[in-house]
């Protein structure tokens, strides 16, 4: 059998399959599907200081090969996320990281400080790239400058490993990368969305309720691979790799390309069994071709 | 809630047209039709090469446990229904079901209103079997755009509940809404309880009326669908409590199946 655990940041995971923030939920709804253990990891659902309603309906828009979706982060709250959420997942043997948003670095802050007193938390995701928000999301990562102040702020707060979750919507996501990494990143995760639309052309209107959404599945896969392969070469702390991916092989891409782990997204929407089958494909793949540890894989692919 | 639903392949046992872009499918799914209660969907993905790339929503409309089948109406509406339309018998289809949470009769229910507007009869044919099973006093009103978009008529002669019918055109039964006579229904009907699902429009209408006669109404609504398991947060409704806190809950695992009076009907 070879060796799927994976550690990156400090942060042990017994495979490096994680479901993404966002399309998981707090554990709960998947659990009563699979038992959620199985999994390396979860990265919950984006949460912020207050509860969020998100934006209106329709919120989610079939796209080729691929799902736009403008949720805009509707979430409990961080008071909720503490007493209900996080308890009840916890129990559960995986890595769980707690992806935070917020409107400014002082949020993020005190959402960092809240959550460094949770016992048995593996990380911090801090999202600085959702399309979605008018406040805070991705205007905080697509400035350098400012990606770093939250990081900054996020650091002095916790003593947690801190992931921080990258937007591609940006002309240099390596420079990004080292504005976190400066700013005492533990590691990056990426891709986000890709800021997209559609147009209802029997309404004449845009079709989705925010106007604007991200687009997510296998249409992004070879930007997302791109991507993870540029910053894997732009910093020293570990990546993240996410973007349509679906298969063993899919996953096996991000890894060779630099990834220490991976997160499977819009593939759990369609198929709720998506995770599980591709940490059976990767296994079956490195059985097969003798490799005795996906560690030997991470970067093999890189110059 | 929703325990143990895993997703399958499914074959087409049968797929015909009952109207005009209007398509019964039924597929082999023994588990599901064993578990499947009234009012509870299933997502379909009909398509290969991950086009459409989301699964569909659809009302189980029917179960054959002999068969180990279950059915659905669709109509062509977009890329998904026509990809759906052009299956065939013997075709596999990805398929998750059943899904959400059905109609709830109370078990002491005397007298039961059913509504349904055009191809929204499909979740409440098994509503009604139950209903009958249950010795529930039962009547149907039923709307459609014209007698030729009438569905499920045979299936609900056989049931043998008294049944109005209402057309726009006035092609079969009544012309006009069955708004206009849902008032004077529940006037006299001593209904305890009535079901409802059709277009947004009419469970709208048929909430305020029978809000305002003070009978329980049980919607089941419909919105763009992501996951149909509760991950995505996509398909959400505005409500609220009764102390008139706003929240937005899933369609596809808060409902589909609501209370009216907690629903928010936005104009």
């Amino acid at each position: 059998m070879p060796n799927l655990a994976v550690e990156f940041a400090g942060i042990k995971a017994k495979n490096p399959v994680f479901t993404a923030s966002g399309t998981c939920g707090f554990g709960r709804e998947l659990n009563e599907i699979f038992p959620i253990e199985k999994l390396g990891g979860m990265m919950l659902k984006g949460t912020t200081l207050q509860p969020r309603l998100g934006n209106p309906t329709p919120r989610v828009a079939e796209a080729p090969s691929g799902v736009i979706n403008c949720v805009g982060l509707q979430n409990p709250g961080l008071q909720n996320v503490l007493t209900e959420q996080l308890p009840w997942v916890l129990q559960h043997d995986l890595a769980i990281l707690q992806n935070i948003a917020g409107s400014e670095p002082a949020e993020y802050a005190e959402m960092a400080a809240a959550l460094d007193k949770v016992p048995g938390l593996a990380g911090l995701e801090v999202n600085i790239s959702c399309p979605n928000v008018k406040a805070g999301g991705m205007a905080h990562g697509s400035d350098p400058k400012l990606a770093a102040a939250v990081v900054s702020a996020v650091r002095e707060s916790t003593k947690l490993p801190v992931v921080v979750k990258l937007t591609p919507n940006v002309t240099d996501v390596g420079e990004i990368a080292r504005a976190v990494e400066a700013a005492g990143a533990d590691a990056v995760s990426l891709v986000n969305t890709f800021l997209a639309m559609v147009i209802d052309v029997k309404r004449r209107r845009p079709l989705l309720g925010n106007v604007m959404g991200g687009l997510s599945g296998p249409a992004i896969r070879p930007i997302a691979v791109r991507m993870v392969w540029q910053v894997a070469q732009s910093v020293k702390i570990p990546v993240i790799g996410m973007g349509g991916i679906e298969t063993g092989e899919d996953a096996l891409q991000f890894i060779m390309a630099g990834a220490s782990a991976v997160a499977v997204a819009a593939a759990t929407m369609v198929n709720p069994l998506a995770p599980l089958r591709i940490i059976e494909e990767m296994d079956a793949w490195l059985e097969k071709e003798g490799v005795a540890d996906i560690n030997e894989l991470i970067g093999a692919a890189l110059p | 809630m929703n325990n143990a639903i895993e997703p399958i392949a499914a074959e087409v046992l049968s797929i015909f047209p009952v109207a005009d872009g209007i398509y019964e499918l039924e597929l082999a799914a023994p588990k599901a039709a064993e578990q499947a209660k009234p009012g509870q969907f299933a997502m379909l993905r009909p398509g290969a090469g991950g086009k459409p790339y989301l699964g569909r929503p659809m009302g189980i409309y029917d179960r054959d446990l002999k068969r180990g089948s279950i059915s659905i109406l669709f109509e062509v509406h977009g890329a998904g229904t026509r990809a759906m339309a052009e299956l065939h018998e013997g075709d596999k289809l990805e398929l998750l079901a059943p899904l959400g949470n059905g109609f709830t009769p109370a078990a002491d229910l005397r007298r039961a209103l059913v509504i349904g507007g055009g191809i929204g009869v499909a979740p409440l044919y098994p509503l009604l079997c139950q209903l009958k099973s249950q010795g529930v006093e039962t009547e149907i009103m039923l709307g459609a755009q014209c007698g030729e978009r009438m569905l499920a008529l045979e299936r609900l002669v056989r049931l043998g509940i008294p049944t109005r019918l209402y057309t726009d055109d006035g092609t079969m039964g009544k012309r006009g809404y069955l708004t206009e006579d849902l008032p004077e229904v529940l006037r006299y009907g001593r209904f305890e309880q009535v079901f409802c699902c059709g277009p947004m429009p009419m469970m709208r209408a048929v909430a305020n009326i029978c809000a305002e006669y003070r009978t329980p109404c049980q919607v089941s609504l419909e919105e763009r669908m992501g996951c149909g398991f509760g991950i995505c947060v996509c398909c959400v409704v505005d409500c609220q409590d009764a102390e008139g806190n706003i929240s937005k809950k899933r369609v596809c695992y808060d409902g589909p199946v609501f209370d009216s009076q907690e629903v928010v009907w936005h104009a």
